[in-house]
């Protein structure tokens, strides 16, 4: 059983890190179809690159939230082994 | 941390908020814009989504692999799945069939899809553990 203020910081802890593992893939798209946009602008290619850019983008955006959470998923199965909880 | 079986339900949550925000996004479209955005919104979100399951697929078999040589079938699928996209969204700009920015509105249905179940995961930590008890 955590402490109080233990709970509450570990709570937080997770409230960071879900709400910035949402934010990875539209992030990820938005930055990298504005980047082809510009790209675009600039060598009159509208708007191959940044079609390309934002599939790249979303590629990205969900390699890294898919890797996070297999990673967390791995360690938390890590941790809860010694428990026996781990399902599936 | 978050417990194993919640991350295992959460990944297995967020292609049904993908699904949702797509319908919603199409009838949302069909309503405010034309049929050709909401097509093109449509296409957009079914290439968002499969590139999600196939990133899934890849992700999930270099984990297994630790370290070890990941897949030439996964290498090759990638290889030949992106380039058919790049092509498919490129021939819907070239005959003008539907507005481009639709399209990439609909990739980002797997972003809106990460940020619901991103919140919904935050308020089951507060429902669950709960900053005033």
């Amino acid at each position: 059983m955590f402490p109080r203020g233990e709970k509450q910081s570990d709570l937080l802890a997770q409230v960071a890190f879900y709400a910035g593992l949402g934010f990875i893939i539209p992030v990820a798209v938005v930055l990298a179809y504005a980047l082809g946009w510009w790209v675009d602008q600039k060598l009159g290619t509208s708007p191959v690159l940044a079609i390309v850019l934002a599939f790249v983008g979303l590629a990205g955006g969900i390699f890294e939230t898919v890797r996070i959470l297999t990673q967390r998923e791995k360690s938390a199965g890590g941790d809860d082994s010694s428990t026996g909880s781990r399902s599936s | 941390m978050i417990p194993a079986p919640d991350l295992v339900r959460a990944e297995a949550r967020m292609p049904r908020w993908m699904y949702g925000i797509a319908l919603g996004g199409a009838i949302v479209t069909l309503l405010l814009g034309s049929e050709r955005t909401a097509v093109g919104f449509s296409v957009g979100a079914l290439f968002g989504i499969l590139n999600y399951f196939w990133i899934h697929q890849a992700v999930v078999a270099m984990m297994n692999a630790e370290g070890a040589r990941v897949p030439r079938v996964i290498v090759i699928k990638i290889l030949l799945r992106y380039p058919l996209c790049f092509a498919g969204i490129f021939l819907i700009y070239k005959i003008g069939w539907s507005p481009i920015l639709a399209v990439v509105g609909g990739l980002l249905v797997p972003g809106a899809g990460a940020l619901v179940e991103s919140l919904f995961l935050i308020g089951a930590g507060f429902r669950r553990d709960g900053l005033a008890g």
